[in-house]
């Protein structure tokens, strides 16, 4: 299990459903997360449901991250988001982040916080 | 978002329903009833799958009844009766009535809803359904729910699963199919996510996921295909039998890699790697790709408001191409000229093809027809057949939205007033059932539409101690048969005014004629005592374009609609003076009345030595229209006057002339009309 204490400069955490009506909203979000840092760390331990559209939203976005260099990282996941998932055949394996600093959280549907 | 579903939802529905009511109709006839019966399965199905897509659970709830009953004669548990056709058109009535029940929301309690589902069920309990309940969008408003019971060998299938990309724009949820498919048995799905782009390239609306499912069911493959049947367009689907694929082992069993370890987020890796492969896929003879898209071209649903505004951009763009050949005529640049004229042959192209996306079949508007016939003919006791030809004759979508209510007006006519009972059939040597007859057919540039019956005929001596009684003509008139038979079109004929699709009968047939001339139409009546009528309709292609004649009356242009026009003579001063002020010409022996058209619409001034008339139909008559000259003929795109001169009915619409002029189309009709009140 790697873990991206040194290089990690913001986590960022989505709340609420990550679905067809947000995935917009996110992409915008998760692609200015995407330029400004080293590693992507996000923690979706807080997304109520996800759809296929969301399920997809986060493998575009490890895409991304591979094709730029850039270590991506899942830190948790919620029970609705896991379940979400498994019914649509995408397995989540979490990664363990030992001390991240967490400074960034994604609004599904809303902003930054 | 929701609503735009829903209204996607109930734009399928107003296909779906006509096309269930045309099959349900059908299966009592000679056709291929398994083929029928496939057809509505699919149809209820659709329904009762978008219905719970798009949050409208009573609707799948409901249709989900009716779907039992199919399958069970799918499966040859339940037997075609007229009780069973009577039961699908009632359901189809229902699923109308609850479409319009909000989303999320109960609707209204019905007892004959109730008696309903409780007489589907009933048949149904002879049949053990294999289709799941539609999973309610909202979870605590529960279906009730039917125990899915699966008999037989349960066997491997793979499924490959790769939806048009617009999926999930459109309101769909993979899930829900998934769910779908658990229903018929046992599932490992495992998601493909090798065409997700990188998070840059995301359209995050659009699907780029597809799946492969290993499904163990008893069920057979059109009950899993089933499952796909409202997602299917522009998708990719495979459903084979594993047994049967190159990959199954000798034994029955086929091989089952352990899924790998998964890394930080990526999808289930595929537990029949091999398999899922695409190359074999495609070579595996089992293999059944549906891909729509390839098979069949794509269709896009556009409101018929933005097709009008497009036609009316381009009557303006031929409009200005005409004006722009003038314009390049008169300068004489000879180098402007050709691409003037390329621009011309374009435009040309481009408004016939503009007008052609407004042609539809009138076919679209016989389904509604045919269940009427059922259910009239049924109230009335009669037993009568109903026949059509030339439902792929195309007519323009404006006149065919205002064609269906005198058509179904006639059709009323015919069942209760033209066909008799079966048994005065008998007696009088007809065969026992009725048969009305609707054809449409091209002539030129018109379609001709004829309701035709072997009833009874229309009856001219009632119709003349009718039109007696209303005072439409004195006691000792003398009439031939055709004015006879015309005066059931006369206003008073008949006591009520209104038209409508529900009511119908007792209308007078004067509003069916007034709606067949604002269409630019005639009507010609023929009928046989004892043997029957024929209506015949002859309407103009389109209304948005016309074909006409452009005369002159002092610096004034109009243009008569050349379908109107027979021949054209002249008349010398002189000529008027020998009548005496009677309005009449003489054309090859035959007395012919003639409006002044420069004295009916004021025009100042002194008309020419030797005046035009141009002779037209009315009807069964003729009458001329004196004009001071004829300038030629012209094609154009019909612009409306708008709302301020819609009291003006003399003109049915007006156009620009290559100099910039406007002329206004006359309306024939009502230009005689018009004449005759001015004259008494």
């Amino acid at each position: 299990m790697e873990v991206f204490q040194e290089q990690c400069e913001s986590i960022s955490e989505l709340t609420g459903a990550l679905d067809i009506n947000t995935v917009d909203e996110v992409r915008k979000i998760l692609l200015a997360h995407l330029e400004q840092n080293t590693s992507i760390v996000v923690d979706l331990s807080s997304v109520a449901s996800c759809d296929a559209a969301g399920a997809q939203l986060l493998l575009a976005l490890e895409k991304s991250a591979e094709s730029a260099g850039k270590p991506f990282v899942v830190l948790a996941t919620s029970e609705g988001f896991a379940r979400d998932c498994a019914n649509l055949g995408i397995t989540i394996t979490p990664s363990t982040v030992q001390s991240a600093a967490k400074n960034s959280t994604i609004l599904v549907g809303g902003g930054i916080r | 978002m929701t609503n735009m579903f829903v209204d996607t939802f109930l734009q399928e529905c107003e296909d779906l329903l006509p096309e269930i009511e045309e099959c349900a109709l059908a299966l009592n006839g000679e056709c291929d009833s398994r083929e029928i019966v496939g057809r509505l399965f699919r149809a209820f199905h659709t329904i009762k799958g978008s219905g719970a897509m798009v949050g409208l659970d009573h609707v799948a709830a409901f249709t989900h009844h009716v779907e039992t009953l199919l399958d069970g004669i799918r499966e040859d548990k339940i037997s075609i009766s007229p009780r069973v056709v009577e039961l699908v058109l009632a359901a189809a009535d229902e699923i109308k009535r609850l479409m319009v029940v909000e989303p999320g929301s109960a609707p209204p309690p019905s007892q004959s809803r109730e008696n309903l589902i409780a007489e589907l069920e009933q048949f149904s309990s002879t049949s053990t359904s294999t289709h799941p309940v539609p999973q309610p969008s909202n979870p605590s408003n529960h279906l009730p729910g039917l125990e899915i019971q699966r008999s037989g060998q349960e066997r491997p299938w793979r499924i490959v699963f790769r939806p048009s990309q617009d999926l999930l724009q459109c309101g769909g949820n993979p899930y829900k199919l998934f769910l779908e498919l658990e229903m018929l048995g046992s599932v490992d799905i495992v998601a493909m996510a090798e065409e997700v782009p990188t998070l840059e390239e995301l359209d995050p609306t659009n699907c780029h996921l597809g799946w492969t499912i290993t499904l163990f069911t008893a069920a057979d493959e059109d009950a899993i295909r089933d499952v796909f049947v409202f997602v299917e367009d522009g998708a990719q689907l495979s459903i084979t039998p594993i047994g049967e694929s190159p990959n199954a082992q000798e034994d029955g069993t086929f091989a089952m890699a352990p899924a790998a370890p998964a890394q930080l987020l990526e999808p289930q890796r595929d537990l029949e790697p091999a398999a899922s492969s695409k190359q074999n896929e495609d070579s595996s003879p089992t293999a059944k790709v549906t891909t729509k898209a390839q098979s069949k071209e794509s269709v896009v649903r556009v409101p018929s408001g933005r097709l009008d505004r497009l036609v009316n951009l381009v009557g303006e763009l031929v409009m200005n191409q005409s004006r722009l050949l003038r314009a390049a005529t008169a300068a004489g640049a000879p180098e402007l000229m050709h691409p003037v004229q390329e621009m011309e042959r374009l435009v040309a192209e481009l408004r016939d093809d503009v007008l052609g996306i407004r042609m539809l079949p009138i076919g679209t508007i016989f389904g509604r027809f045919r269940r009427l016939v059922h259910d009239l003919s049924a109230e009335l006791g009669k037993e009568i057949d109903l026949v059509t030809e030339g439902a792929d004759t195309e007519l323009d979508k404006s006149i065919l939205d205002q064609l269906s209510e005198p058509l179904v007006h006639l059709l009323r006519n015919s069942i209760d007033h033209g066909i008799e009972l079966g048994d005065r059939r008998v007696e009088l040597g007809k065969p026992r059932r009725g048969t009305i007859r609707i054809t449409a057919e091209h002539a030129g540039s018109h379609v001709v539409i004829s309701i035709q019956d072997d009833g009874k005929g229309i009856d001219r001596k009632a119709v003349r101690a009718k039109a007696i009684e209303k005072k439409l003509i004195a006691t000792d008139a003398v009439l031939g048969d055709g004015e006879l038979l015309n005066l059931i079109l006369q206003p008073g004929f008949s006591t009520a005014q209104k038209l409508t699709s529900v009511s119908g009968r007792g209308v007078g047939m004067d509003v069916v004629k007034k709606q067949i001339d604002s269409l630019r139409g005639t009507l010609k009546l023929a009928s046989e005592q004892g043997q029957g009528s024929r209506v015949a309709l002859f309407l103009p292609l389109t209304l948005a374009i016309i074909e006409g004649l452009i005369v002159e009356i002092g610096a004034d242009q109009f243009i008569i609609p050349m379908s109107a026009i027979t021949e054209n003579v002249e008349l010398e001063q002189a000529d008027r003076a020998q009548k005496n002020g009677r309005n009449v010409v003489v054309v090859r022996g035959e007395m012919v009345p003639y409006i002044d058209l420069r004295a009916a619409f004021q025009v100042e001034g002194d008309p020419p030595a030797i005046e035009k008339v141009v002779i037209v139909r009315y009807g069964d008559d003729r009458v001329g229209l004196v004009v001071d000259r004829v300038l030629g003929t012209h094609q154009t795109v019909l612009q409306s006057l708008g709302q301020f001169f819609r009291n003006i009915d003399v003109v049915s619409g007006a156009t620009i002339m290559g100099d910039g002029k406007v002329a206004l189309i006359l309306d024939i009709a009502s230009v005689v009309r018009a004449a005759s009140r001015r004259a008494g």
